[in-house]
């Protein structure tokens, strides 16, 4: 599977998100897993609050960034944000959040079908260890658009990642 | 694609050889051969314990057996499994085993219900087989039954000859409810626990005299499952005590077990494990 590259300007997103463990049930006792939970809870907010995030980007598509922090390598917790583009920030309620996506050349890698329940992010992984890109943020996004008919339709689904990076000129000093 | 069972176990085995080490959970996930995000999600569905838990766990349960078989420094075994202080080994020991590091080490011996064992290829096959993980949460009233007790201190033949055995003097046995209740005196480990080997009594039942009779107490019980074999019980054991009740915020009420038989009276495999259990 080889990425597009594509520079994309800054983007605001407005969500909610969850740090720890995505996977982690023990206090549920559900079979739900965490980001499964945030974005019930998210969809839920705008349910019950549908003009509550304003200037929303024209575009029928949702965000899901997973952010990269120093307990992500040791202890396995990320934190998942999901959310919308807004095309301004004005008024953003209490219970939301916004992120500040960088403006950054990005590899957009396009997962069909039962591809976006497997371990794409070791496909990405093997990518970056043969290109000459590395991460030049600690965070990955996926764009939810119409392309992708839910988890019970994934084999008609399409689902892209972005993974921002930045050339490494020299290949020796890589990492 | 490897199957997940074997991939998750390469980590665990990682972690056995790496208990005194500076891991990571990244590092469990590359001797998975998985990305680390995948990895956290494959093995909390494999394990039922996130990766972290289960470093941490491994790692207390060797140090509370270095407590009590070794004379060393407190704070040294807590430097050997990569605690960086005496507060914070002791904060995670208690968290664990519910008391400090010096009362466990006065107690003078590792309770093998609740240390936490290296996770096996059977175990892991074992709880990922059927739905049983999420127990039943019941209320039962006290239970009086009589059978045959004996010591258990390992295998299960003991319990076997118990049923098959002359002393079991009850007429109509085969219409009755058969139980194995499991009780852990202090010096089980030593000398095994003691299974009595039972059936509901009735008045109208007629027993011998060989007979114990005991009376359960009414409670809350967690009730499991079990599917799968004889030898598959001790696995459903481990994770009821080393993996179920940790989480459940809940403790053992009295120090029982009650194993469940089937109609089947030719099955000598349990169905069903219950505890007895009570809020926190």
């Amino acid at each position: 599977m080889e990425p597009v590259i594509s520079q994309k300007s800054e983007m605001k997103l407005v969500g909610m998100s969850f740090f720890g463990d995505p996977f982690d049930t023990s206090d549920t006792w559900t079979e739900e897993n965490q980001i499964g939970r945030l974005w019930q809870r998210f969809m839920g907010y705008l349910q019950q609050n549908a003009n509550a995030i304003k200037h929303t980007a024209a575009e029928k598509a949702m965000y899901e960034v997973h952010i990269y922090h120093p307990e992500t390598f040791e202890k396995g917790l990320f934190e998942i944000f999901v959310g919308v583009r807004v095309e301004q920030l004005e008024a953003v309620p209490v219970d939301l959040l916004v992120k500040n996506l960088p403006a950054s050349e990005y590899a957009v890698f396009t997962l069909a079908g039962e591809q976006i329940a497997s371990d794409w992010e070791m496909i990405i992984e093997n990518w970056l260890a043969r290109e000459s890109y590395r991460r030049n943020h600690p965070f990955s996004y996926q764009y939810y658009d119409e392309r992708f008919k839910g988890l019970e339709n994934i084999t008609e689904s399409f689902l892209d990642v972005y993974l921002p990076i930045e050339k490494i000129e020299d290949r020796s000093s890589k990492k | 694609m490897s199957d997940p069972l074997f991939a998750i176990k390469q980590a665990i085995d990682f972690v056995e050889e790496n208990l005194q080490d500076e891991i990571v959970v990244a590092d469990m996930a590359s001797a998975a051969g998985y990305s680390l995000f995948h990895f956290v999600r494959t093995f909390n569905k494999v394990v039922h314990h996130t990766p972290y838990d289960y470093l941490m766990r491994r790692r207390l349960s060797e140090a509370a057996d270095a407590l009590v078989s070794s004379d060393r420094r407190i704070i040294d075994i807590a430097l050997e499994y990569c605690f960086h202080s005496s507060e914070v080994f002791s904060r995670a020991f208690k968290r664990m085993f519910g008391i400090q590091p010096s009362q466990y080490r006065t107690g003078g011996f590792v309770d093998p219900r609740f240390a936490f064992s290296p996770k096996t290829l059977p175990y892991l096959q074992h709880i990922n087989r059927g739905d049983f993980l999420a127990p039943a949460l019941i209320q039962r009233d006290a239970v009086t039954v009589m059978g045959l007790m004996t010591r258990v201190a390992e295998g299960r033949q003991d319990i076997q000859q118990l049923w098959d055995s002359p002393g079991m003097e009850i007429s109509n046995l085969a219409e009755l409810s058969r139980y194995g209740i499991t009780t852990y005196p202090g010096d089980w480990v030593e000398k095994g626990a003691f299974y009595l080997a039972a059936v509901a009594m009735n008045a109208t039942d007629i027993a011998g005299h060989t007979l114990v009779t005991r009376t359960f107490p009414a409670g809350d019980y967690a009730a499991f499952k079990h599917e799968g074999s004889l030898e598959d019980l001790a696995y459903t054991r481990d994770f009821i005590y080393q993996s179920w009740l940790p989480k459940s915020g809940r403790r053992l009420a009295y120090p029982l077990e009650i194993e469940c038989y089937g109609e089947n009276k030719e099955d000598n495999t349990p169905n069903q494990v219950l505890i007895s259990i009570e809020s926190l």
